[in-house]
């Protein structure tokens, strides 16, 4: 019985010189991993365009179901999101959004800190959502490497040939 | 019955079944893409690998499923080793030069290649070679072409050559360079084209309208029915955000397979018109649903009661449900018993399908229905170029053809089926004499050489063992009725088991004239005409075959509700309007041209749709549980309302009451109780079918002047599809056909121009010249316009015009 007590109040004891593992939080700032999954982000690739190709991939990788997306043509002939909303109400963070973006668009970002007081201020439309960067992958442009005629002329994408003579029968 | 063992199920399945067809039989969906089941196969994609073993006593080797046919004892595998690694090169190497687009491709979610590569397990392409690239076509409104995508299955020509006998889309090249798309761009010119977006395993060929809209898994998918037609083709409506974005084929092996023409699939844009109206009017004012129902309710009941229930007129029509025009005779009872119903909305084509309907009941053989083609072996299409009255009946038409069935056209203007029919270009006022002559000539048999096609159309028919005979609408005399019934009377006496159908005006034609007891809008524009009619309620009808006078005065009715979906002059001049739902919109059902009941449910929550509401880009932030204009109701119910309202019922009928209460006061309405949306539908009890009154008049023998017929256009000129700026533009403004011996006198080479002249009015008109015009006649399109008044066949002087070409 005394020894147990006794051996109770050593813990105690030497826990009172250790260092405190409290960070006091907000005065100072807690280091969370570069992977850390918290505010998503809408990124640019490096012309400054959206990446966003408004593919619904996310949308519908969400299990919550919080992300809302609608596709539109831009005059070029670049698809875009007209409008993408994220609801952080229904968001639990869970990244399969940013795993599912086939364009790096979509990223997680190291911020936590979205508390607010209205629900309503937790819709993020797609002008809260777009950053003017491109994340964690700055050199990436989706329109380069997809073989679409948008960014470049038909065969001159990354990977691409120039267009065959579908008229020639040559070997 | 060879007995096969499929990856350890035992099954038999009918000799000559391949093993992709087998393996569906023994529920192991085989990878497929140049293999369709109406295309056949053509071992080109490889990608249906299977090792077989034990049939012929040869060792085990892995074959194309597609190309095989089962044998008995034989023992197939698809998981084995050697399939497995089959197929995964297989797909590998179609990855080789496939973009890396499908974030942007439409196609993605019901793209065949996506599933299949997932399936085979390529995720990383290994070989760092460049992807050949094309050159993209445009290919008119309707279809987006993306070459790059392309596996060179070879199915689109397939279907669009081969099947659908387009001449206007193939493929060139070789090697990996293998194209798939018009000489030059333009327009695709066969109206089956829409279909190529289905036939695509991958993104080649998407449709245009639902370009970046949604995703195939976001969609609310219903099953509904085409109202395009009188086919009844059953189709998937697929809506997102209150938005109508595409309509898709329903497979319904009794109707129209997995086809659907351009004017189903691409003529949906009026649903989503900004003009559409979509709120209550009364005298200009919006107001709401309660006080219209009211007023309109109380001011029939007061005219009923001081101008007799004679002054009020109920009309709607072809492309009103089976439960609207049932719910619009419900309005005529009690008080208001002894006003009028008109199950049309233009006296030509009432009679028509009246006609057609005693036809059908007078030929006293089982209706030619569209899953009925597939068994004819000698088909006669009389008084219609069939492509334009009813598209899907004629892509059936040149499936008999190919499949060794003989095919004759007795109708002008023959378009679609000249490559595998024998066409009789007959004038539409001696189609009742070339079907007589026909009957006569069924039993001559003797054995010389007949150079008289109407010869060998007779021999063929008293030949066959299956014959079809198939009446068109537009193009068809009360006489010609009368001849085709008979001369489906006559081979079914001479031991053939004939088939007989006809063409209906509009979707639901057939129920509307199956409703009718007998012509009724003859009298009922008359009196409006004269003055003696107080109140009219129209159910989304036009006027458009209505005589000036008749708007006119319509306008000056001191009551005059109209429902309806389409905006139009009608819409304006109402005192009260009453939004209703289209089609894909509500549920109800129609009966398609051989007397099929079809039943469709509503896919789409109706209202602005969300983006007419985007508040820049971002989605509307207002929450509201009822959608903006979303209080739009289906036309039965608006019908039962106004019946609550005039009559004093306590309550609306529901649909199934409305169905239960048609099934059992009307004879051969039985099936109507238990049809569902997404099956195949029922027939109605043709032998027990109340067969309507009425009579058609003979065409006005030819005499001078050009007997001018209105027709209808494969695009353009159906009521509902023509609404949408895309397809007026691929339609083109309607052109009226005229024979080369007419032309020749009025001196037009080729194409030109032209006045028509009946009465004291004349209209201008472009022209061309068609080959299968008989002398003496004119087509023109319905939606161009026409003095008024030229009845069908009638006369009218017809001049060509200098200058415009």
């Amino acid at each position: 019985m005394l020894k147990e007590t006794l051996n109770g109040l050593g813990v105690t004891l030497r826990q009172m010189f250790k260092k405190p593992v409290t960070v006091q939080y907000p005065e100072e700032k807690p280091q969370v991993p570069e992977r850390y999954r918290g505010r998503i982000i809408l990124t640019r690739d490096p012309s400054g365009e959206e990446r966003c190709v408004a593919c619904y991939l996310c949308s519908s990788a969400c299990p919550v179901d919080c992300i809302t997306i609608s596709a539109s043509e831009r005059e070029d002939g670049r698809r875009l999101p007209e409008a993408f909303r994220i609801n952080f109400n229904r968001c639990i963070f869970c990244g399969l959004c940013a795993e599912a973006c086939p364009t790096l668009a979509l990223q997680m970002t190291t911020d936590f800190e979205m508390a607010e007081t209205d629900g309503r201020n937790l819709i993020y439309e797609k002008e809260d959502l777009l950053v003017d960067h491109g994340g964690k992958y700055p050199d990436y442009s989706f329109w380069d490497e997809a073989g679409v005629a948008v960014t470049h002329a038909m065969g001159h994408g990354k990977q691409d040939v120039p267009p065959s003579d579908p008229r020639s029968n040559l070997p | 019955m060879p007995e096969i063992l499929f990856d350890g199920r035992k099954i038999a399945v009918p000799a000559g079944t391949n093993l992709v067809e087998a393996g569906l039989a023994a529920g192991v969906p085989v990878p497929v893409f140049c293999y369709h089941k109406d295309l056949g196969a053509v071992g080109s994609c490889r990608v249906c690998a299977c090792t077989i073993k034990g049939a012929d006593g040869k060792p085990p080797r892995t074959v194309m499923a597609c190309m095989t046919a089962a044998a008995d004892g034989m023992e197939v595998t698809t998981l084995d080793k050697a399939s497995v690694d089959l197929r995964r090169y297989v797909v590998e190497w179609l990855m080789l030069n496939h973009p890396h687009d499908c974030p942007i491709c439409d196609e993605g979610g019901e793209c065949q290649l996506q599933d299949v590569t997932i399936a085979c397990g390529h995720s990383q392409r290994r070989v760092p070679t460049m992807k050949r690239t094309f050159q993209n076509q445009f290919l008119g409104e309707f279809i987006q072409h993306e070459m790059n995508r392309c596996i060179t299955c070879y199915r689109c020509e397939r279907f669009y050559k081969d099947y659908a006998g387009g001449d206007d889309f193939g493929s060139t090249g070789s090697r990996d360079r293998v194209y798939f798309g018009r000489f030059e761009d333009g327009p695709l010119e066969s109206p089956f084209s829409g279909n190529l977006v289905e036939m695509c395993p991958t993104g080649v060929f998407t449709d245009k309208l639902f370009r970046y809209k949604s995703r195939v898994w976001d969609l609310e998918i219903g099953h509904s029915v085409c109202p395009h037609c009188s086919v009844g083709c059953n189709v998937h409506p697929g809506s997102r955000f209150r938005e109508l974005q595409r309509v898709r084929v329903r497979d319904n092996p009794a109707v129209n397979g997995v086809f659907l023409c351009d004017r189903g699939q691409f003529g949906h844009g009026y649903v989503m018109d900004p003009e559409r109206p979509m709120t209550v009017r009364l005298q200009g004012e919006s107001t709401s649903w309660d006080q219209a129902l009211g007023t309109a309710g109380a001011e029939l009941l007061g005219i009923a009661r001081h101008a007799g229930p004679a002054s009020i007129a109920f009309v709607t029509s072809a492309r009103a449900s089976v439960e609207t025009h049932a719910a619009l005779e419900g309005l005529a009872e009690e008080s208001l018993a002894g006003s009028r119903i008109a199950h049309f909305d233009d006296p030509d084509r009432e009679a028509r399908a009246l006609v057609a309907l005693q036809a059908l009941a007078a030929a006293g053989c089982p209706p030619l229905d569209q899953g009925d083609l597939a068994h004819v072996d000698v088909l006669l299409i009389a008084g219609a170029a069939l492509v334009n009255e009813a598209p899907l009946a004629a892509l059936a038409a040149r499936q008999v053809a190919r499949r060794g069935g003989k095919v004759f056209v007795l109708a002008p203007g023959e378009t679609y089926l000249n490559d595998v029919a024998t066409v009789i270009p007959a004038h539409p006022a001696r189609l009742a004499a070339e079907l007589g002559t026909v009957s006569a000539k069924l039993g001559d048999s003797n054995g010389a050489a007949a150079d008289d096609p109407r010869l060998t159309l007779a021999r063929a028919l008293a030949a066959a063992k299956a014959p079809g005979i198939l009446l068109g609408s537009d193009l068809v005399d009360g006489p010609a009725f009368q001849a085709g019934a008979a001369l489906a009377k006559a081979l079914a006496a001479r031991g053939t088991a004939p088939r007989f159908g006809c063409v209906f005006p509009g979707p639901n034609g057939f129920g509307a004239a199956a409703m009718s007891a007998k012509p009724a809008l003859p009298g009922i524009l008359a009196d409006l005409e004269a003055g003696k009619l107080q109140a009219m309620v129209l159910v989304e009808c036009e006027t458009s075959a209505w005589t000036p006078a008749q708007v006119e005065a319509l306008k000056q009715l001191p009551l005059c509700v109209v429902l309806d979906y389409l905006p139009g002059p009608l819409h304006q001049a109402a005192g009260m309007f009453l939004p209703t739902e289209a089609t894909y919109e509500t549920d109800g059902s129609y009966v398609n041209r051989a007397g099929r009941l079809q039943a469709f449910a509503r896919s789409r929550r109706i209202g602005v749709p969300v983006r007419a509401d985007f508040q820049g880009s971002s989605f509307p932030r207002d929450y509201a549980v009822e959608p903006p204009l979303g209080d739009v109701r289906v036309a039965w119910r608006v019908l039962e309302q106004l019946r609550q309202a005039a009559l004093g019922k306590a309550e609306a009928r529901t649909l199934a009451e409305l169905r239960a209460h048609i099934a059992r006061t009307r004879p051969g309405w039985a099936p109507l109780r238990d049809i569902a949306p997404g099956s195949q539908g029922a027939m109605l009890e043709l032998a027990v079918l109340a067969a309507p009154q009425g009579s058609l008049a003979a065409f006005p023998a030819a005499g001078s002047g050009l007997a001018v017929f209105r027709i209808d256009r494969t695009l353009g000129s159906e009521v509902l599809s023509r609404v949408a700026a895309p397809m007026r533009k691929m339609a083109g403004p309607p052109v009226a056909l005229l024979s080369p011996a007419d032309a020749k006198r009025l001196g037009i080479d080729g194409a030109g121009s032209i006045g028509i002249t009946a009465g004291n009015r004349t209209v201008e008109l472009a022209a061309r010249v068609h080959p299968a015009v008989p002398e003496g006649t004119l087509l023109v399109p319905r939606d161009a316009e026409l003095p008024h008044g030229l009845a069908q066949g009638a006369a009218a002087n017809v001049a060509a015009l200098a200058g415009a070409r």
